[in-house]
């Protein structure tokens, strides 16, 4: 959920049965897979579908609807003989406030509730006994929506605050949620029927516990599930505490629950921002307290719960440290609990959003020795890890020829892997005649062999080692350091940035022999569009220098400019702290092929997302605006005190420093961005995805107009950096 | 529950709109959505087979059906509703109807035999008086405009004017049989494939049909201008199916290459979409987009596909067939599919797979399908062996070609005008030369088609308790240097995601090959079993004195020492299967093998008698003696083919092609026995209680001989008594190689005598000869039987009832078969009529009337007589003399003349 990772701006849901899966991602589509087979099965929605829906494809200038939340409808009708199989589909509440109703089986839109929930839905439950959708969202009420037609029954203003997640309960009347105070409602009878202390920040994720006076529930920022008594053990006007908190490493995105033993245990799962799973058991003790490690019980009013984390899963060998998660391509997607005669399973869905992998866990009822599990990543060509790979391989000298082969992972059948018995085979085994070749085989191969799984610390080691055996195709050290260093920092962006203020090696390995000029880019990025070359466009994008920049945009041809647009769109979206290198180019395109941007069809999406990328992120602008400039009072005024002292030492009124002309480096097209690289990740870290060029710009008009000098603008960075 | 079935087979269509898939499947007709490939619907009612679907020309949301019960239906398919019916003399083969004319023609298999091509008229609701005698009810074709309407009979194609009565058909004759035909839109082409493969075009045929009009010389009439004629020639089977683009540009073929074929028929140059996967039965253009084409394939597979891009876009999978080499008696013998529970599959089969288990079936092409039952689901396939679907060229059949098994379908057609490119076309590859001979006697491969290479198979597979190792043996029947089959044991594990690609399949999950064995035996693997705790397995096989089991258990492979194996240290460490022991009996033929629910004891059946072993130990625990039922005492008791352990009980359930047969194993005895021989067995873990398929008795001798065409004379007799028949001939007929061959065509024959009867399920008590429960499961020579777990009655062993009963039939079609009152059979409560397998609460009356025909024919022996006597409980006599604990039983000497005395009193006496 972080921005950069895999499961970035997905929201996801099972089915009941837990046979499916629905995903949908940033782009509108809502792909649904069948978990017994991990296939594809059908995709629905997207933006030919929403043009249609809208009457035409500039209806209302989005061309992509931003779905929000996902609910499962399935339904048996027992009257009529032809639906015995029933309707199986998908309900997606989008940001616009529309609640649009698919149907799985025929892959198509059956209905939309345009504007069911002013201001962007929030979250959707089915409620099967009456029949309808209960939606809410930014206003305030539950929204009762019908599943035939998508008719809107009735409004319920439910609460004073946007509600920001609900669930129903198991009996079907009752509905827990809210925005930060937890609530309680009766649907039928329109009334809140309980009230809860809640959570400081917007609830993210609620679930009953089924066959359990409980249900769980977990907010944004917050590092910890929090269970409570639902329907409250005793009525009272006040507000019911939690009974219990289950605390995990990071926010919790996605919760989920299952009975073990009906009115004693239950499993609780959640998945984390991360992409972590976490498992609890919690244990009803009649005794009161007796509480193990990880549950705290701060209600005192039942019998407290006594919680125990049986199982924390996660992709990969484990080895990453906590936060280095921003570049991991592979995640826990999604859990479900799946009943079973001998306790819940847990049904996983992990890997990427392109291409989700489905496992069945058995969930331990007791916390055992290891309570870590990790899975093996998927893999595939399909995965970002190997573009990056291939991207860092391409940038060696040399080792093009290594990087065109997309991860030779497919041994033959008969490979090493396989054991092949003799027909007089007791004993040893006899090893195939391939699985001898491959251990007899020379320490270059194995050094290739190595080399294809990077991903993990160890084989670097074993790489490093047998240095002196490498053939001549291969990588340095040196760049082998920086490139572990790049995937450190998780994007192949970060990486050129990196190479480029860690020194003079590795920015000379990726720059092409010969000092390159504003013509032979735009060369280079037409060339980087027309193949698709991403380590070219990389190459490309490196540059910062603003003429260079606005040299080589103006001489490309406009077709090749709105695919350099899309593209460079595309990386802003999808890695938001390599906006100070993209934002120049964007700008020089948006400036240059106005005319074309203007006309041509096929770039809407590409603003509209463009649009929204940066509508999203200048939202705070005003806010920090703010709080800089009163920031910058309260240095002035220290500042005054000191200069009571020594000297005033009169400034400039306006100092604008022309980086462009004077500066060596505008000779060089790959020269490092001139933003220095830790007030990047700073400010990342700050507040993520409010950083803006724009932004900055404006920060440095603002100095300038204060009295301060340039000293003053280190102060406040240094004062910014010792914030944190 | 009913599920499974084929889907393929009859004639299908889209909807109106193009959006929804109508698929005849036994007496339904299933809805697909053609996005999705989800059932979303089916159109109930049909009494029997539906035998086509076809969209109503005129209002998009209707279908006619028409079915084997002499019925042609009219639906609304968006509600499921029956608009109106038609009652047909005859049941009604294929129909084709033009609205606009308001005729259709009605294509009927006579019961007697032979066929009637009938016009009705929809506005008059009335039939012609007259019809058309064929020879077999063929398929029907009607052009577009409604002018012309053709049929084909063998070696003729019958082309007539519509609206009046058949009077004067145009005979356009052929030297080889046709197999299907198709009008062009504007009724210039007509165009039908004959079984060598060539399609034959005539054009400008039109004249040369006669008017309708009643004339003096009626009959059928031969052109004295024979219409121009092209000749296309690609395929090297029969043609499966043809039909004309919308536009009638284009002419589309298929058949058992699995090859979508295109024709331009501007220059008669082919287009193809190879590698369907399997032969192509049928062809149905889309009614709402001219590019899309419903294509329906013999492997169970309705696929839609657009030859505009030439892909397919979606399909419906349903139950694989059983491959073509798999006979009856191997399918039975070695149980050749599987069943997972619901909880398990955890790697192999992904996630959330089966509420209701997970059926295994191998399928062709040596692959193995795994099948939702809960859902009614293909989830995936996974290729025991690699191989291509392709198709092969029997030598007798096809000497065009040259001798030799080296199918080599598309090398040169003698018609060939265009060069092919050979990469489009899948081959076979026979992998080792030498002649092809007949298979073995004892080869079950060796099936019908026996001229031709079988093709590989899966025979044999079990898996651990959850699912997560598999075993599998394969057999290619033609691989053997001197015809020969050469068997492989493989061990897989599941859903090891970084070696998926290795296990060749196509989903996210599967399995990743471990250990492979080739030839584990010297001849054929005959049975293969799982422990039930340990990583542990057995098979047998073997011929003759060298018959043999052997354990084959999983080890860790050691660590690797130091760097020097390559194999990097954070891996965990891999396991690789060896064969731990091996084991023999006297030298007898080893033919089943079980283990008992603990996994201590290990049962394997030496011919007719069964061997216990200890496990651990690898010794031999007891030898229980053979069962023979006293009715055939004369003739050597028949090897048993199947064994199961009934959990929780002492006893020990056996079947052969003679006998069923329960030893209790604190005796070591045997317990009861009865004189029908059972197709399959299974035992009910949670209730202790087994199950056992027995072929129905064929009604009457007269019906079956006609039935079986093949079997005639002599094996008369075999037919007659199905379970005898693997023995009966084979001791009569002095030449080996002769009474191999009768014995086929005598099991062939015993297979559709059967057929027409059915299968009886029995549930037992294994104390107790008497069964509990019983359904007959009609039509079906034989079933599969596997017990469900049931969620509920898992703790209370003595509660009535029995886990739910799955019963896989031989035409795919399987049911779920639960104690009435149960709640697997409420949860199941609509469309359980229609399969009849709800077993009814019986009692020994209706025993009696279910075996007493075959009663009276065995010479008016008590039905339940066992083995030295029955006792009156249908116990043995002798059993209750040493029933008790071995310390407080008298002196052997003491008891010798009360047991000699015991066995040889006659029950009578």
């Amino acid at each position: 959920m972080l921005p950069g990772s895999a499961s970035h701006g997905l929201v996801s849901s099972f089915s009941p049965g837990g046979d499916q899966f629905a995903l949908s991602g940033p782009d509108g589509r809502i792909r649904v897979y069948e978990t017994g087979s991990g296939r594809l099965l059908v995709s629905l929605g997207g933006p030919s579908d929403t043009a249609k829906a809208n009457g035409g494809p500039a209806a209302n200038g989005h061309l992509v609807e931003n779905n929000t939340c996902i609910a499962w409808v399935v339904t048996k009708e027992k009257g009529k003989k032809k639906q015995a199989v029933g309707v199986r589909g998908v309900a997606v509440g989008t940001a616009a406030g529309d609640v649009k109703f698919y149907d799985v089986q025929l892959g198509e839109l059956k209905w939309k509730a345009v504007d069911a929930v002013q201001g962007g839905v929030k979250s959707l439950v089915f409620s099967a006994g009456q029949g309808v959708i209960l939606a809410t969202g930014a206003n305030c009420s539950l929204v009762s929506v019908g599943v035939e037609d998508g008719a809107v029954k009735k409004r319920f203003e439910a609460s004073k605050y946007p509600i920001t997640a609900i669930a129903l309960a198991p009996d079907g009347k009752h509905v827990f949620g809210g925005g930060s105070t937890m609530q309680l409602w009766d649907v039928t009878s329109e009334e809140r029927a309980a009230k809860y202390t809640g959570h400081p920040t917007e609830v993210r994720a609620v679930a009953f516990v089924p066959g359990q006076p409980h249900a769980i529930s977990a907010a944004t920022g917050e590092r910890h599930v929090a269970v409570w008594d639902v329907p409250p053990a005793k009525k009272s006007k006040k507000q019911h505490p939690a009974v219990t908190t289950l605390s995990l490493e990071e926010p919790a995105v996605a919760v989920d629950a299952a009975c073990v033993s009906e009115g004693e245990t239950f499993s609780v799962g959640a998945v984390s921002e991360g992409g972590e799973a976490y498992v609890w058991v919690c244990h009803r003790d009649s005794a009161g307290g007796g509480d193990a490690d990880g549950g705290d019980a701060t209600g005192g009013s039942r019998a407290s719960l006594a919680c125990q984390l049986v199982m924390r899963l996660r992709v990969g060998d484990g080895s990453a440290a906590k936060g280095s998660h921003a570049g991991k391509d592979e995640e826990i997607l999604g859990v479900q609990f799946q009943p079973g005669p001998s306790g819940p399973s847990l049904l996983v869905a992990r890997g990427t959003s392109a291409k989700p992998a489905f496992e069945t866990l058995a969930v331990p009822l007791e916390a055992g020795a290891d309570v870590v599990v990790s899975l093996r990543p998927v893999g595939g060509v399909l995965l970002q890890a190997n573009q990056k790979g291939a991207a860092a391989a391409a940038s060696a000298p040399g080792a093009q020829d290594k990087s065109v082969q997309p991860r030779p992972k497919q041994a033959p059948t008969s490979g090493a892997s396989v054991t092949l018995l003799g027909t007089d085979n007791i004993g040893a085994p006899v090893l195939s005649r391939a699985a001898a070749e491959a251990a007899a085989a020379s320490g270059r191969k194995r050094g290739a062999e190595d080399d294809e799984d990077m991903s993990t610390a160890a084989a670097a080691g074993v790489e490093e080692e047998e240095v002196p055996d490498l053939p001549e195709g291969d990588v340095p050290l040196g760049e082998r350091v920086a490139a572990l260093e790049a995937r450190s920092l998780g994007t192949a962006g970060a990486a050129a940035e990196e190479a480029g203020t860690s020194g003079a090696a590795g920015a000379a390995s990726s720059m092409p022999g010969g000092s390159a000029k504003a013509d032979s880019l735009s060369v280079l990025l037409t060339q980087a569009i027309r193949s698709n070359d991403r380590a070219l466009l990389e190459r490309c994008l490196a540059t910062s220098s603003t003429t260079v920049i606005a040299n080589t945009v103006a001489r490309i041809v406009p077709m090749d400019a709105a695919l350099f647009l899309k593209a460079a769109v595309d990386r802003l979206v999808s890695k938001p702290n390599r906006a100070v290198q993209l934002v120049p180019w964007i700008r020089a395109v948006l400036h240059h092929h106005t005319a074309y941007l203007m006309s041509a069809p096929g770039v809407q999406p590409a603003l509209t997302s463009l649009f929204q990328a940066i509508d999203s992120r200048v939202r705070l602008h005003d806010p920090l605006l703010r709080l800089y400039g009163r920031l910058g009072l309260v240095l002035h005024h220290t500042r005054t005190d000191k200069a009571a002292a020594g000297p005033e030492r009169p400034g400039p009124e306006v100092e604008y420093v022309d980086d462009l002309e004077e500066e060596p480096a505008a000779e060089d097209p790959f020269a490092p961005a001139p933003v220095s690289d830790d007030e990047d990740d700073e400010d990342d870290e700050d507040e993520s995805g409010s950083e803006d060029e724009d932004g900055e710009a404006k920060f440095d008009a603002m100095l300038a107009d204060g009295p301060q000098g340039s000293d003053d603008d280190e102060d406040l960075d240094s004062f910014l950096d010792d914030d944190d | 529950m009913v599920g499974g079935g084929i889907l393929s087979r009859r004639p299908a269509c889209l909807s109106g709109d193009g959006k929804l898939i109508l698929c005849p499947c036994g007496r339904l007709v299933h809805i697909y959505s053609a996005v999705t490939g989800e059932r979303v619907g089916s159109l109930v009612g049909h009494a029997d087979e539906v035998t086509g679907v076809i969209l109503d020309p005129e209002n998009a949301d209707q279908v006619y059906t028409c079915s084997m019960d002499a019925t042609v239906r009219l639906w609304d398919y968006r509600s499921g509703e029956e608009l109106s019916r038609v009652t047909a003399r005859e049941p009604v083969k294929h129909m084709v109807i033009h609205k606009g004319l308001g005729v259709a023609y009605l294509s009927m298999q006579l019961r007697e035999g032979g066929g009637r091509v009938v016009l009705y008229n929809i506005r008059t609701g009335k039939f012609s008086g007259t019809a058309m005698k064929t020879r077999l009810a063929g398929p029907l074709a009607l052009s577009p405009s409604g002018a012309l309407a053709a049929t084909i009979d063998r070696h003729s194609l019958f082309v007539w004017r519509t609206g009046t009565d058949i009077y004067q058909p145009l005979n356009l004759h052929h030297t080889r049989p046709y197999t299907c035909l198709a009008i062009s839109a504007d009724d210039s082409l007509i165009a039908a494939g004959d079984a060598s493969g060539r399609i034959l075009i005539w054009r400008a045929f039109e004249h040369s049909v006669p008017s309708g009009l009643r004339s003096e010389n009626s009959g059928k009439a031969h052109p004295t201008v024979q219409p121009p004629l092209t000749t296309l020639h690609w395929h090297a089977h029969p043609v499966g199916c043809l039909t004309f683009s919308p536009d009638g540009t284009y002419l589309l073929s298929g058949g058992s290459e699995g090859v979508l074929v295109q024709w331009a028929l501007e220059t008669n140059r082919p287009g193809f979409l190879p590698r369907l996967g399997g032969p192509l039965l049928g062809l149905h253009p889309s009614p709402a987009d001219p590019a899309r084409y419903l294509v329906r394939q013999a492997d169970n597979v309705v696929r839609l596909v657009n030859v505009a891009t030439m892909k397919v876009e979606c399909s419906v999978q349903g139950l694989r067939p059983p491959p073509a080499g798999l006979l009856p008696p191997a399918g039975v013998a070695g149980g050749a599919a599987a069943l997972l529970p619901p909880g398990a599959g955890s790697g192999g089969v992904g996630g959330g797979g089966g509420s209701g288990g997970v059926l295994v079936v191998p399928a062709e092409n040596a692959a193995l399908q795994f099948y939702d039952v809960g859902r009614d689901r293909h989830m995936q396939l996974v290729q025991v062996a690699p191989r291509n679907a392709v198709s092969l060229s029997d030598t007798s059949a096809s000497g065009r070609h040259g001798a030799g098994p080296h199918a080599h379908p598309h090398g040169q057609p003698p018609h060939h005008q265009h060069p092919h490119p050979h990469q489009q076309h899948p081959h076979a590859h026979v992998p080792h030369g030498g002649q092809q001979q007949p298979g073995q006697p004892s080869t079950s491969g060796s099936g019908p088609g026996s001229e031709t290479p079988a093709p590989p198979f899966v025979s044999l597979l079990a898996f651990n308790r959850d699912g997560s190792v598999m075993a599998t043996v394969d057999l290619r029947p033609d691989a053997g240097p001197y015809g020969s089959t050469e068997a492989c044991l493989k061990f897989w594990d599941a859903g090891s995601s970084g070696q998926e690609s290795e296990a060749s399949t196509s989903s996210g999950s599967g399995f990743a090959l471990n250990t492979r064995v080739d030839e584990p035996h010297r001849d054929l693997v005959s049975a293969l079993v799982y422990h039930p705790t340990r990583d542990l397995a057995v098979t047998t096989g073997g011929s003759g004195s060298e018959s043999e089991f052997k354990v084959w258990i999983q080890e860790r492979r050691a660590g690797a020492p130091g760097s020097g194996s390559g194999r990097r240290a954070g891996e965990p460490p891999s396991t690789h299967w060896r064969c731990r022991s091996t084991g023999g009996y006297k030298g007898l033929p080893l033919g089943a093998a079980a283990f008992s629910a603990d996994g201590s004891v290990l049962a394997v059946a030496a011919a007719s008698r069964v061997t216990l072993w200890d496990v651990e130990s690898n010794a031999l625990a007891a030898a229980l003696p053979a069962a023979v039922p006293t009715t055939s005492a004369a003739a050597a008791a028949a090897p048993l083919t199947s064994l199961a352990f009934v959990p929780g009980t002492p006893f020990l359930a056996a079947a052969s092609p003679s006998c069923v047969a329960v030893y209790n194993l604190l005796t070591a005895a045997v317990h009861w026995c009865l004189p029908y021989g059972a197709v399959s067995i299974t035992a009910d873990a949670a209730y202790g209680l087994l199950a056992a398929a027995l072929p129905a008795p064929p009604p009457a001798a007269g019906p079956v001989a006609a039935a079986a065409d093949v079997a005639a004379g002599e094996e008369g007799a075999a037919a007659e008594e199905p379970e005898a028949a693997g023995a009966g001939p084979a001791s009569t007929a002095a030449a080996t190689a002769a009474a191999a061959q009768r014995r086929r065509q005598a099991a062939r024959a015993a297979h559709g005598a059967a057929a027409a009867a059915g299968c009886h399920v029995l549930v037992f008590d294994p104390r107790d000869a008497t069964p509990k429960y019983h359904c007959h499961v009609a039509g079906a020579s034989h079933v599969h039987l596997a017990a469900l777990p049931s969620a509920a009655g898992g703790g209370s062993g003595t509660a009535a009832g029995c886990s739910p009963l799955l019963i896989l039939r031989d035409n795919r079609q399987y049911s779920v078969a639960a104690v009435p009152g149960s709640a697997a059979s409420a949860a199941s409560a609509t469309g359980e009529e229609a399969a009849g397998s709800i077993p009814k609460e019986e009692t020994l009356s209706v025993f009696e009337a279910t075996f007493g025909k075959v009663a009276a024919g065995a010479g008016g022996a008590a039905a339940m007589d066992v083995d030295g006597g029955a006792g009156v409980g249908g116990k043995a006599r002798w059993a209750e003399l040493f029933d008790a604990p071995s310390h407080v039983l008298p002196p052997p000497t003491a008891l010798a003349h009360a047991f000699l005395t015991l066995l040889t009193t006659t029950p009578d006496s």
